[in-house]
């Protein structure tokens, strides 16, 4: 309602300024005066017309600036109102997206709700379905028990009929029962009879025990009777037989008679059979004796065949060794071989033992010649020291010296200072003089004797260069007698005791070849007497018609021999005409000598 | 015979021993019965009665064969003389009697004779032969139908002359051996030996 007032004032004022502005111009079109008062009336009302717009313009301005005010207070009040309106849109919104939140959030559970009961109902068709399916099993199994009832039926009627046959039979049976029981009973009564007859039996047993008891006493009676006859007949047998002894005695010293002869021949028996003992004792003993000849002839034959074996791995040895040794040559080429190895190994020997000592008097005299350098080494070591200590004298002298010096420039130049100004006199001159020569000497000595310095540097220098060379010198001898002691005798050891133990092996070899050369040599004139020869070196012949062959081209033929016209074999003809004729009747040779 | 009381040449050496050679031949033929013993007749040699056979076809093989011998030992060129006996049946050779001859090849036909007396070189001859007829005593009968032949062992470059041949050294199967007195006339050394097959039955 402000707003309203406030504008309603800005048109009041505006209505006013306009009636304003509407009046001048009244004003303006009635005084119409002369020409100067026209100009001034126009640039009165150029001005009256500027004022006015500048009034107007001012009050438009006003006017404007009040609309833009309004307008921006409208603005401001649209644009809160707007903001306001926005607001509650926005809550109204955010109020609809809640509802609708929720109201999705109730559809989700409404189709969880709708597929839980989708899915209950499914279970629910599937359980109808099993309890369908089970309705029909039960149908179907109802069906199977009308079935097998009525088998069942079938089956009790079966049976029942079955139940009346075997009554039947169970009838017929009885009547078997009825039939055997009438049979027990006879048998029973006979079975009655029966235990009777036995009662009866076992009575008659008893009374003849008794009677079987009386008859083994009666029997025991009379063995003892028995017994007693038997000693009567003893007595009475030993009774004759004294009567016959005693009938018998004159026999009986004939009787000892005949044996005492028998005792004496006898005893000679006995002496005999002594004698015939011993007899049988050197017979044993002699058995004993060809039993231990004949293990010795045993052992004798063991020996045999022990030499025989060893004979012939003498003879395998050859084979064995694998020297190719066929022939004594060979033999001899190989110890011949064998000497010039030895000989060989001995000149190394001697050549070696020759080095040795070669090698000993060169470290003798490199010991020498060592010593000789130490001593010089030493001398210099002296000389060195000398000059060194003269150096250092010298030295102090020098320093001596340059501070006389010294003292006396500054003597002379106090003399010369205080003698500046006055005359110089002769004296001074002369003194100076003196002095200036004294210092020239002690100069010259001082060159003299930096010059002996430095000599005496330069040859303790050499004399240090040559001990140093000398040391050197003296390590590389030590070192080169330390090797040479140490390899010369290590290796000289060694070599001697290989050259030894080669020397030693060979004589084995040698030894072994030369059995080894008997054996072969055994072998050879053995194998020579057989009739071996070295196809090498000889050659066998013989004339081609010799008997041999003649007999041979001649026997297949059968009688040819008249035919071949050479030698025939007439031993053979002479065993045919003359059977076992074998050998000729006499040796001649035997008679000729027997001659002799 | 040339050899001379003075002493031995070669040519008398190889003569001694051809002789040696002929004579021990014969009474080894007639000692083993390789010819039936009517054949041979009594000689005197060597101060004992030997056998010489009298089969010509015999004589003249010897006597050839001691010709070339005789030859060959005054080159010095023989080295042994074999006398093999064979069975005729079955090939087989049962004795070898063994004649080593060791030749001094220093000898030349102009050399200086040796002096050694012909008395003893006869003495050791007529030992070896004795030998020989003693060894019938040991050898093993020949109960078969036999025949010889005479091997001689040369040196390997000499040429072998017409109607002579090489031949085998016909070696025995499992042989004993006997090795005899040997006699030497100071140029030609004779060692005399016998083989023997090894009988079964012993």
């Amino acid at each position: 309602m402000e707003d309203l007032s406030e504008d309603t004032m800005v048109f009041n004022t505006l209505k006013s300024f306009k009636s304003f502005m509407s009046r001048p111009e009244r004003i303006h079109s009635q005084p119409t005066y002369g020409a100067s008062d026209l100009g001034k009336l126009y640039t009165h009302k150029m001005e009256m017309e500027e004022a006015v717009k500048r009034v107007h313009s001012h009050t438009s301005l006003l006017q404007l600036s009040q609309e833009k005010q309004q307008m921006e207070l409208s603005h401001k009040r649209a644009r809160i109102e707007l903001e306001k309106e926005a607001q509650c849109n926005a809550r109204d919104l955010q109020r609809e997206v809640d509802k609708n939140q929720e109201l999705q959030l109730r559809i989700g559970r409404l189709e969880e709700r709708e597929a839980e009961t989708g899915r209950s109902f499914a279970e629910r068709e599937e359980s109808m379905q099993q309890l369908r399916k089970r309705i029909q099993e039960l149908q179907k199994q109802l069906e199977d028990k009308d079935s097998t009832l009525t088998h069942a039926n079938e089956t009790v009627t079966s049976l029942k009929d079955e139940v009346r046959d075997l009554n039947h039979q169970l009838q017929t049976h009885q009547s078997r029962i009825n039939t055997l029981t009438l049979d027990k009973d006879s048998l029973q009564e006979q079975l009655d009879l029966q235990h009777k007859k036995f009662k009866d039996v076992s009575q008659q047993l008893q009374t003849i025990q008794s009677s079987q008891t009386a008859n083994e006493e009666s029997q025991l009676k009379i063995r003892e009777l028995e017994r007693q006859l038997a000693l009567q007949e003893g007595d009475s047998v030993i009774v004759r037989s004294m009567k016959s002894e005693v009938a018998r005695v004159p026999d009986l010293e004939r009787e000892l008679k005949r044996l005492r002869e028998e005792s004496a021949f006898l005893r000679e028996t006995h002496e005999n059979s002594s004698l015939l003992k011993e007899e049988v004792e050197g017979l044993r003993k002699k058995v004993e004796r060809m039993e231990q000849i004949r293990e010795d002839l045993l052992n004798m034959e063991l020996q045999k065949e022990k030499l025989q074996t060893k004979l012939q791995a003498w003879e395998n040895l050859g084979q064995n060794t694998g020297l190719n040794i066929r022939k004594p040559e060979d033999l001899s080429r190989e110890v011949i071989d064998i000497q010039q190895r030895e000989l060989s190994l001995k000149q190394q020997n001697y050549t070696l033992t020759s080095s040795v000592r070669g090698a000993e008097r060169s470290c003798a005299e490199l010991r020498a010649e060592l010593t000789a350098l130490k001593s010089k080494s030493l001398e210099d070591h002296k000389r060195r020291d000398t000059h060194d200590a003269l150096v250092r004298r010298l030295q102090k002298r020098v320093l001596l010296l340059t501070k006389e010096r010294d003292g006396m420039r500054a003597i002379l130049e106090s003399y010369d200072s205080e003698l500046a100004s006055s005359e110089y006199s002769p004296q001074l001159t002369r003194r100076l003089k003196e002095a200036e020569e004294l210092l020239q000497r002690v100069q010259a000595h001082s060159a003299d004797m930096e010059a002996q310095i430095s000599k005496a540097q330069e040859d303790a220098a050499t004399f240090k260069l040559q001990a140093q060379t000398a040391e050197m010198e003296l390590e590389v001898l030590k070192k080169q007698q330390a090797s040479a002691t140490e390899g010369n005798t290590a290796a000289t050891s060694e070599e001697m005791q290989a050259l030894r133990l080669k020397v030693e092996e060979l004589e084995s070899e040698r030894q072994r070849l030369e059995e080894q050369n008997n054996v072969l040599e055994m072998r050879l004139e053995r194998h020579n007497l057989q009739g071996d020869y070295d196809p090498v070196r000889t050659k066998v012949v013989h004339l081609r018609f010799n008997p041999t062959s003649v007999a041979k081209q001649t026997a297949p033929g059968g009688g040819g021999a008249a035919e071949g016209g050479a030698t025939e074999t007439p031993r053979a003809h002479s065993l045919w005409r003359h059977g076992n004729h074998r050998r000729p009747p006499q040796h001649p040779a035997h008679t000729g000598s027997a001659r002799e | 015979m040339t050899s001379t009381l003075k002493g031995i040449t070669l040519k008398g050496s190889a003569e001694i021993v051809a002789d040696f050679f002929s004579f021990g031949i014969n009474s080894i033929l007639y000692q083993r019965g390789i010819y039936p013993p009517e054949t041979f007749t009594r000689v005197t040699q060597y101060d004992l009665s030997l056998m010489l056979t009298t089969d010509a076809n015999l004589k003249t093989y010897l006597a050839s064969v001691v010709a070339q011998l005789k030859e060959w030992l005054c080159e010095c060129t023989v080295q042994k003389l074999v006398l093999v006996i064979t069975c005729l049946e079955t090939n087989e050779v049962l004795e070898r009697w063994q004649f080593d001859i060791e030749c001094d090849k220093s000898a030349k036909e102009n050399c200086a004779p040796r002096e050694k007396p012909i008395k003893a070189i006869q003495e050791e001859i007529r030992s070896v032969i004795r030998q020989i007829t003693a060894t019938v005593t040991f050898l093993p009968l020949l109960e078969t139908a036999c025949a010889f032949d005479l091997l001689v062992y040369t040196d390997k470059d000499l040429e072998v002359p017409d109607k002579w041949e090489e031949s085998g050294p016909q070696i025995i199967n499992q042989s004993e051996e006997v090795r005899l007195r040997s006699f030497t006339t100071s140029i030609h050394k004779v060692n005399s030996m016998v083989a023997y097959k090894k009988s079964d039955s012993f």
